[in-house]
């Protein structure tokens, strides 16, 4: 996974929050809380005044800190460099943040099959099916959304919940504690999942020993919680003065929860089902695997339905301006494993190869070209304001319930498209004629620049078309050599 | 063959298609093809250019295509072109495809040659330019002049090809990796 993550990186920012994150992450390899707002960054990126009044990231601390060793490496990396060069080469390298998480999620997410007695085969094959064929590999592929990293985390300290309540062992439950509230430091609406894992680990420690031997993880648990929650206050407090304050603003939970659902699960443009189509597999299974395993799988459900209702009632529940259901990744490979306990039965196996296979077509098309490219070109069409988030306007609500319009049909059709201008500019890369917009010094522009004409979106054709220096292409050598090795033993799996 | 067999096969050369492909975008890419003649069109009224910059160039042994919205059928159009590197070049043109292709014509450094296209019907009709040259040196494109003309560069069908072998090689072998494990022998358990 780490190699076709790797490879398909995007290596630049889609979003503020990204922006956002990449300056925090910056900031923090060299040693500040905060950094510098200047012009460009200051109505791109999502930023907060911090506690001595500059300027620091917005949003969970988790994304920035996770990226910070690359933003170090990249640093260095830059040293010769100078100016927007030595900038890109660092985006280049923190783009891998999240390729990195998603390869680890997928890890984790064949070892909770395994957990619920999926063979080691089908384990491989569910995993594969959440890596490649759901959102799961888009936003490995995006720059730095903190879906992903929050999904890791909750994921693990499921992982490590079900450990601990299945051997009453106490640094197991502690570990389980500490990543679910590290789930926390990358999104504040992981906290539900954090008193849902525990009623967990009390519960099925109970169920499966007795109440003495489940008072040892429970109690591990909630101090692995208190130690991570503890660190997250004094987080909050050395960014923003205030430990109570865990980065973001007044956020409208205030919309209908029947709409957001209906847009969440039923809508042609931002169903869950459409980005992520084995979740109906595993929806559909439920049944039956709610009683194979019904304490893990209740667990998932509660998380999955957390999530769906907590971003329902959001104003912003597209997650726009990005590819699919975004939030709804948080809890969508828990949601997925719930079919583990079944998919050694034929039909099950079969259902879940199908739906992944649909779901690399439709996930294939939002990696080839750049999410931001449609939204523009329907903000052209329908005439309307580009930067939307609340869904409003004319061309955000097409792209929402318009099934011309939806983000896969319309990523299909510019397809050719990005074919083209990738095939033109190798025939032309110096752009003799004038037709390749040079990159813009400008931390705005250059983000938009890169929506402008429909490309190949993945990092290594942006180093070519940026011109960026030719080395950082080394950096498919090892990418590759992950691919191949994890292929090799891949091929091993019986 | 068995099944899995045929499956792990076509994973191999999924795979090798596709990091193939990206060798040649970024060898293609890094090594660069300098324009080595510049084009211009005259014949139809003047008018502004519908879209794209109005200038444009033939890579060495490049392909270019011109779209030309031409709005008087009973004016002749001709291609112009002035080679900018050293050494000899053949041109070509070919319109509408494999309609009415002009012979090739070996024209010298610096020498200016005209490819009498002829009339056109009103309308877009692409004209493409082939050139053929050794060896290639950079040199300055020149802007189209005095033409209602609206010009996109169709990329060589080469490059075409492998950008798409790419684009459907990375999916392909995904789906094959898919199927690969949804098949065979019964579970280890």
């Amino acid at each position: 996974m780490l190699g076709i993550f790797g490879i398909t990186a995007g290596g630049h920012t889609y979003a503020g929050d990204e922006e956002g994150y990449y300056q925090q992450a910056k900031a923090f390899s060299g040693g500040s809380y905060a950094f510098p707002l200047t012009e460009d960054v200051r109505y791109v990126a999502a930023w907060r005044f911090g506690r001595d009044g500059l300027a620091t990231g917005g949003g969970g601390i988790g994304s920035p800190a996770v990226a910070t060793p690359l933003a170090t490496v990249g640093r260095i990396a830059s040293a010769t460099e100078s100016g927007v060069q030595a900038d890109e080469i660092v985006r280049v390298f923190v783009g891998f943040t999240n390729t990195l998480v998603g390869a680890l999620l997928v890890a984790v997410c064949f070892l909770i099959a395994r957990q619920l007695g999926a063979s080691r085969r089908d384990g491989v094959l569910l995993a594969l099916v959440i890596g490649v064929g759901t959102l799961v590999w888009t936003y490995a592929h995006q720059f730095l959304f903190s879906e992903l990293l929050t999904a890791l985390l909750v994921c693990a300290a499921s992982l490590m919940a079900i450990r601990a309540s299945t051997t009453a062992t106490w640094w197991i439950g502690a570990v389980a504690g500490g990543l679910a509230m590290g789930g926390v430091f990358a999104r504040a609406t992981a906290l539900p999942f954090v008193i849902l894992i525990g009623i967990y680990v009390l519960a099925a420690s109970w169920w499966r020993w007795d109440w003495r031997a489940a008072v040892r993880p429970t109690v591990s648990y909630t101090a692995g919680v208190a130690l991570t929650g503890l660190l997250l206050l004094l987080a909050n407090w050395w960014r923003y003065g205030n430990s109570s304050d865990v980065g973001y603003g007044q956020a409208p939970f205030e919309m209908s929860v029947w709409e957001g659902l209906h847009g969440l699960l039923l809508s042609s443009g931002k169903s869950t089902f459409i980005f992520a189509p084995v979740a109906l597999v595993a929806l559909v299974a439920l049944p039956w695997s709610v009683r194979r395993r019904p304490a893990e799988v209740v667990l998932f459900l509660a998380i999955a339905v957390t999530n769906l209702l907590i971003f329902a009632r959001f104003s912003g529940w597209s997650g726009d301006q990005a590819w699919g259901p975004r939030y709804m990744l948080i809890a969508l490979p828990l949601f997925i494993l719930t079919v583990a306990p079944v998919i050694s039965g034929i039909a099950w196996r079969s259902a879940v190869a199908t739906a992944g296979c649909i779901g690399v077509l439709v996930t294939t098309v939002g990696i080839a070209v750049n999410p931001l490219s449609w939204f523009g070109r329907a903000a052209a069409e329908f005439g309307t304001e580009w930067r939307d988030d609340v869904g409003a306007q004319a061309h955000i609500h097409e792209i929402h319930f318009g099934p011309a319009s939806s983000q896969p049909v319309a990523h299909a059709r510019l397809l050719p498209e990005a074919a083209d201008s990738t095939a033109r500019f190798i025939d032309d890369p110096a752009g003799a004629d004038g037709r390749w917009a040079p990159l813009p010094m400008r931390v705005d522009e250059r983000m938009g620049w890169h929506a402008e004409t429909v490309q190949l979106d993945m990092w290594w054709y942006w180093v070519l078309r940026r011109g960026n220096p030719e080395w950082l292409l080394l950096l498919l050598v090892p990418i590759s050599a992950a691919g191949v090795v994890g292929g090799t033993a891949l091929g091993r799996v019986r | 063959l068995s099944l899995r067999k045929a499956v792990s096969i076509a994973l191999v050369i999924s795979a090798g298609v596709f990091i193939l492909g990206m060798a040649y975008v970024i060898v293609r890419s890094l090594v660069g093809t300098e324009p080595v003649a510049t084009i211009s069109v005259s014949g139809n009224p003047p008018g502004p250019p519908r879209f794209g910059d109005p200038s444009t160039s033939v890579s060495r042994n490049g392909v270019r295509a011109l779209v030309i919205t031409t709005n008087d059928s009973s004016v002749p159009l001709a291609v112009k072109m002035r080679l900018a590197s050293t050494g000899p070049a053949t041109f070509s043109a070919g319109l509408g495809g494999s309609l009415r292709a002009a012979r090739p014509e070996v024209v010298q450094e610096g020498q200016e040659f005209t490819l009498p296209v002829g009339q056109l019907p009103v309308g877009r009709t692409v004209v493409r330019i082939y050139a053929k040259t050794i060896p290639a040196t950079t040199g300055p494109p020149i802007v189209l002049e005095q033409l209602r003309i609206a010009w996109e560069a169709a990329p060589s069908p080469l490059s075409r090809v492998v950008v798409w072998s790419l684009l459907i090689a990375g999916p392909l072998f995904l789906l094959l990796l898919t199927i690969r494990f949804a098949i065979g022998p019964p579970p280890d358990r």
